[in-house]
């Protein structure tokens, strides 16, 4: 017997639903993250001197910067050791903080 | 409409006690009262922040000195390539820009029951929580004639400051060809880098001014934090200029005689031309008042909220609280007063404490153009502060001198963000 279309769209949600809570980035999280990161990269993320702002970085590019210095395909310095502490619900996190600071 | 709502539920549901917390909510809201006591790295971000995070609260912080003067880049002073006022702050701005209260005075004394705090001057001040951001004492005496009066003669420039002008005069009134003895201590202490960034950088002085002379680092410990980073700068920057001393090579200093000018291990005596004493640490005397630091000298807290396992509604952060692996560093005393202001003003609301992010990074200076790191990532794991695997490490040991270059701009661009950070 084949399950209806409604029984999948229902298993999938419960399935998802994990996911879906976790993906959700905690703006929470994101102050402290983005606190923490302004010890080097200034208050809300603007820097004085050789270490990048980050507070007007596109939220894709900040992501994706984050992830490639992760994986070690972008090569920093320290980066790519900060990056290894943070989980994709972190760096999206920051990312919709320092999105969130622009709108102020 | 919100107020509304939560009133219509609060008539509906007729609870005391929901009323009560209500009551004690709008209460904390409009009118807690938070001490942090140290005016550094620590208190002054954990001031700022509580302030950040909820303006109505009330936030006095107890610092006995009008100008802090900060031990990172005070070895950049010794070596003659900053001055004194640029590594100096004020707290003007977190009077005048974060609305916080600034008290010049000592905290003399503790009452937790009564959450009450003595000052120098006397007063008093009641506290709904209370911060300790202290810093570090000397162990007077932990070296045998090593007190207040042995660090005039023989300074330890580990409090900067006037401590730091003295080891920079002798420096530059010794002679072409003389010795140098920096004396490291055993751990715990404050900035683990800190005795080797200063050699590293009174080797690039004397190299370029007095480069006859010798540096001897004597160690209490038989190794250090970056050292393969330290070690490879040191044989290719300042070849027999510079070395290392362990411990099991008699290089713990037992005595000093300021008299005699003589400096001993247990094996060997040096009559240097410049001594720098640094002793051994444990946290500042407030930090271990009413048994805080449970007779261990350091204060255990709680990874989550930085609260004293010892007594509620005390907070200790900084170089005086245990929160290995964390180092006792600048940065860390920084994060950790975030961590402890969100974790103040959630408890002060009566909301949950949120996750605390905790990291750190710390650059040396081997040359003013030479920079190396170490960096982390820490969670609270069933209570304990645990790094995240893979986000711990130092700069690596082969790199090209653009890698360094970058790193130290790195090393001077961090310190003036967090100074601002701190003090703006």
């Amino acid at each position: 017997m084949r399950p209806s279309w409604v029984v999948w769209v229902l298993l999938m949600t419960v399935l998802l639903l994990p996911v879906m809570v976790i993906a959700e980035p905690s703006v929470a999280r994101g102050t402290a993250l983005t606190n923490a990161c302004a010890a080097c990269h200034g208050p809300d993320g603007h820097s004085q001197g050789a270490i990048p702002s980050i507070a007007s970085l596109p939220t894709q590019d900040f992501i994706a910067a984050l992830k490639a210095f992760r994986a070690d395909v972008r090569k920093g310095t320290v980066m790519n050791l900060i990056a290894k502490g943070l989980d994709d619900t972190e760096i999206n996190a920051v990312a919709a903080y320092l999105a969130t600071l622009r709108q102020r | 409409m919100t107020t509304l709502t939560r009133r219509c539920f609060l008539d509906l549901s007729g609870g005391l006690l929901l009323a009560g917390v209500a009551a004690h909510r709008a209460w904390a809201q409009t009118s807690a009262h938070v001490v942090v006591v140290g005016g550094g790295f620590g208190g002054a971000t954990c001031a700022k922040y509580i302030r950040r995070a909820d303006p109505a609260m009330a936030v006095t912080l107890v610092e006995p000195q009008h100008q802090f003067v900060t031990c990172p880049f005070s070895n950049a002073v010794l070596a003659g390539l900053r001055d004194l006022a640029s590594v100096t702050y004020g707290y003007d701005s977190l009077r005048q820009r974060h609305g916080v209260r600034v008290v010049h005075a000592a905290a003399t004394a503790l009452d937790p029951t009564n959450r009450r705090v003595t000052l120098s001057d006397g007063s008093t001040l009641t506290y709904d929580r209370l911060v300790l951001s202290p810093g570090v004492e000397l162990r007077w005496g932990a070296i045998e004639g090593y007190d207040a009066a042995a660090s005039d003669v023989f300074p330890h420039a580990w409090e900067a400051g006037p401590q730091t002008l003295r080891l920079r005069q002798q420096l530059e009134a010794m002679v072409d060809g003389g010795l140098v003895i920096i004396s490291a201590p055993e751990n715990p202490y404050r900035c683990p880098p800190g005795p080797y960034e200063r050699a590293s950088l009174i080797a690039h002085y004397l190299k370029r001014h007095k480069p006859r002379s010798k540096i001897l680092i004597l160690d209490a410990k038989d190794s250090f934090t970056k050292q393969e980073l330290f070690t490879a700068a040191w044989e290719r920057l300042y070849p027999g200029l510079l070395e290392w001393v362990p411990q099991s090579q008699s290089g713990r200093v037992v005595r000093v005689d300021t008299s005699a000018g003589s400096v001993h291990t247990d094996f060997d005596d040096y009559q240097p031309a410049v001594a720098n004493i640094i002793p051994p640490q444990r946290a500042a005397a407030i930090a271990r008042a009413v048994g805080l630091d449970d007779g261990k000298g350091w204060c255990t807290i709680q990874a989550h909220t930085f609260e004293s396992t010892v007594h509620t509604g005390v907070h200790i952060i900084g170089d005086a609280a245990i929160a290995n692996p964390m180092p006792k560093s600048a940065f860390s005393a920084n994060n950790q007063a975030k961590a402890c202001a969100a974790a103040v003003v959630a408890l002060l609301r009566g909301e949950q404490v949120t996750a605390p992010a905790l990291m750190n990074t710390c650059y040396s200076l081997v040359a003013p153009d030479y920079g190396i790191s170490i960096a982390a990532v820490y969670r609270v794991e069933a209570g304990k502060i645990v790094t995240v695997p893979g986000s711990s490490g130092v700069s690596p040991l082969h790199a090209p001198d653009e890698t360094r270059a970058l790193e130290a701009k790195y090393a001077k661009s961090w310190y003036a963000n967090i100074t601002v950070d701190v003090f703006s």
